[in-house]
């Protein structure tokens, strides 16, 4: 069972980024949730995640100091980050690129953006390769 | 400042229908001031600071009713009362959205924007007495207002 941990300090925001991971095929997983970056590493260091979407713009940790801390511990450094912002463009999306995330997404996302991104990495396929094809299923009869 | 012919009125039209067709699936369409302004008391209103690099501030006002109906399509929940809290915090994410999409249109593509968080219930600068640009909405048979000011904002979105 796989673990997707979603940072947004909107409950909206959350709500949507995991619909739009259960329509691309990521329903079996198990979704953990955190306000900010703060509380995602308090999450991280007892559970850990294979996967973390996050919010760029949040209150008390924001989603890049939030990924700076995550590439600097050992023990989080390898996993994978997709950014979703409504406050991206092109300068801030290649400085978080640089700083280890997987991909940068405007709001709203759509779940074919999101399969999409997270098909990308290296290895996903054989990690989540059934998840991706249910998704494919589950979007062909949306 | 008129906002029939503003160039920020168009990207904050096309920004707003955008937002609300692809989060809630509603179709959005331009209206003149209405006739028969919508009762403030049923509003809901959250605004956002533009922190730089043009300050201003956006702020988004819909009907009580129209944010509810929205949460019932997003949260999928029939019957049950959805409290104010989750009203506003659907709001606030459609303003966050609508916010990066008009900065995104009217922010050199080498410079950052820096937004503020979305706040409810704050004064808004468009209470005031400075300039701004206010534009209204149909969204399900119901009158949704987004009103831009700020000077520097302002002054940005009649260039760029």
């Amino acid at each position: 069972m796989k673990r997707i941990l979603i940072v947004d300090d909107s409950n909206t925001a959350r709500m949507v980024v995991r619909r739009c991971l259960e329509i691309a095929g990521f329903g079996d997983a198990t979704f953990l949730e955190a306000e900010n970056g703060k509380d995602a590493l308090t999450i991280l260091k007892q559970e850990p995640a294979d996967l973390v979407v996050t919010d760029l713009n949040m209150p008390v940790m924001d989603g890049e100091t939030f990924l700076r801390w995550l590439k600097g511990s050992p023990k989080t450094h390898d996993i994978p980050v997709v950014m979703i912002s409504s406050a991206g463009n092109a300068a801030k999306e290649k400085q978080v690129l640089a700083m280890g995330a997987l991909a940068v997404l405007g709001k709203p996302v759509s779940p074919g953006i999101l399969k999409e991104s997270i098909g990308g990495l290296a290895g996903m396929e054989e990690h989540w390769g059934s998840a991706l094809c249910a998704g494919d299923e589950k979007e062909e009869s949306r | 400042m008129n906002p029939e012919n503003n160039k920020l009125s168009e990207i904050m039209s096309s920004a707003l229908e955008e937002t609300f067709e692809e989060m809630a699936f509603l179709e959005v369409c331009r209206v003149q001031v209405p006739d028969d302004p919508p009762d403030e008391g049923g509003l809901l209103r959250v605004s956002l600071l533009v922190h730089d690099p043009f300050p201003g501030e956006l702020c988004l006002a819909a009907p009580r009713s129209l944010v509810t109906e929205m949460a019932r399509i997003l949260f999928s929940t029939e019957g049950e009362s959805i409290p104010d809290e989750t009203l506003l915090d659907l709001q606030a994410e459609l303003l966050n959205t609508i916010a990066g999409r008009v900065m995104r249109e009217i922010t050199p593509e080498e410079a950052t924007f820096r937004l503020g968080l979305p706040e409810t219930g704050a004064q808004s600068l468009s209470d005031s007495n400075c300039e701004a640009i206010k534009c209204h909405f149909s969204v399900d048979e119901e009158i949704v207002s987004m009103t831009v000011s700020g000077d520097a904002l302002l002054a940005r979105a009649e260039t760029c």
